[in-house]
């Protein structure tokens, strides 16, 4: 992922390079910043897009090394500590005189990078192990009970009264009764209808004025049931005719 | 009331670690069934050896100053069918800046930017959300920057009993 350099005196990736110039194994003087900066442009103008990170570690990297060069040219390094002693208000020690602080901070940073390596595989080892999430029914202070005292019994007495005065206010309830029907008062119903009528009854006119279904297959149960009880006679003339019910004659 | 005989501590001991969504520390086991310590110490280790037996999908785990059970690895791919969690990975800045912490603490944000050279504010932000993170009074030095430390959360995320128990620094880690 890192940019392969090729330079005069070293061959490899950015990172490697700093890192042997901080460990002092490789003479910064003898490193051609420019020639890197421009092999890394190219580096860049190669990639699909632009990853912010890898830019921002190049400019960091290569400030870095800018850096240490600068310091390893100046003869008299005593005025540029001066400076980074009045910019860092926090630094309590006076470590980072000459290039030794940064040099320091960034073996430092190398050391911790490699150590969110090792968190990050703890991480991804640890994350397939599973724990019980909390109930919520045993949550704290899910179930707590109130102070005692908290509620006056004088309170619950006017809040039943607000409940049962919002009852009167609301609107009469209006009651819709279900139609009872019977088999047997069916059974009945069609014997009086027959015995009222002299000639025999069609099966639409017995049907007519039937609203509800559940009237239609009380009447039509009604109806078998008293063919089996042999108390009506049912006649058709011909196939698909008008079907006639008339009361048996016994 | 008292629990007397080992084998219902022990069972009391199990009942608290099922229900507990978090570690549980031996004083608190110790102080809810009124056993020793050491007794308490001794039975967690026989429930550990129960659980590490073979053919269970959960193992008793020390971590974080405390015990809890939890599925065994090699059961997440089922874990995960049935509960399909959300994976949220922390990102690369973001862990570089909690093993900064982890190693350092407490620390500053300045100090924080120092060795990772860029700004760490966002990363904190985040950090501090997901708990990892905590502040922990003021460092008494020129303006009296926040101190951050880790969190219990943070143990449990990565599976560490104490902070003694993370990696060792070391500069013969593989730096690539």
């Amino acid at each position: 992922m890192s940019c392969y350099l090729k330079l005069r005196h070293f061959e490899g990736p950015l990172d490697l390079l700093v890192q042997l110039v901080v460990k002092a194994e490789t003479d910064i003087q003898e490193i051609s910043l420019s020639q890197i900066t421009a092999q890394y442009l190219a580096y860049l103008a190669g990639l699909p897009e632009l990853d912010i990170d890898q830019a921002s570690e190049f400019v960091q990297l290569a400030a870095t090394l800018l850096e240490i060069k600068a310091r390893r040219v100046l003869p008299h390094p005593v005025r540029l500590r001066e400076e980074e002693a009045e910019l860092d208000l926090e630094e309590e020690e006076d470590t980072s005189s000459s290039g030794e602080g940064r040099v320091t901070h960034l073996a430092e940073y190398r050391k911790f990078k490699a150590l969110a390596a090792v968190l990050r595989n703890r991480e991804e080892a640890w994350g397939k192990v599973y724990t019980r999430p909390a109930p919520e029914s045993l949550s704290k202070g899910h179930l707590r009970s109130l102070p005692s005292g908290a509620i006056s019994v004088s309170a619950l007495v006017e809040a039943l009264q607000q409940v049962l005065l919002g009852l009167e206010e609301n609107e009469p309830v209006l009651e819709v009764s279900r139609e009872e029907i019977t088999l047997v008062k069916q059974m009945e119903h069609i014997i009086q209808r027959l015995e009222s009528d002299l000639n025999p009854v069609s099966f639409e006119a017995l049907f007519s004025g039937i609203r509800t279904r559940e009237r239609l297959i009380i009447t039509f149960l009604a109806l078998l049931e008293l063919i089996r009880l042999q108390r009506i006679q049912v006649t058709q003339q011909e196939t698909l005719g008008p079907i006639f019910i008339e009361l048996r004659l016994n | 009331m008292s629990v007397l005989f080992s084998q219902e501590g022990r069972a009391a001991i199990e009942a608290l670690l099922f229900v507990a969504s978090e570690p549980l520390s031996i004083p608190t086991l110790s102080k809810v069934t009124h056993l020793g310590e050491e007794v308490v110490q001794e039975l967690l280790e026989e429930l550990q050896v129960i659980y590490a037996g073979e053919g269970r999908g959960i193992q008793l785990v020390q971590v974080a100053q405390g015990y809890q059970l939890c599925t065994r690895p090699e059961y997440h791919i089922y874990v995960e069918k049935l509960l399909q969690p959300v994976n949220s990975k922390l990102s690369r800045a973001a862990l570089e800046c909690l093993a900064i912490i982890a190693y350092q603490q407490p620390i500053t944000r300045a100090e924080i930017e120092k060795i990772r050279g860029v700004k760490a504010d966002r990363v904190l932000a985040t950090l501090l959300e997901r708990q990892l993170i905590h502040t922990t009074g003021r460092k008494e030095t020129i303006g009296r920057p926040i101190l951050y430390s880790t969190t219990p959360e943070f143990l449990r995320l990565f599976g560490l009993n104490s902070l003694a128990d993370l990696p060792h620094q070391t500069n013969e880690l593989n730096i690539g």
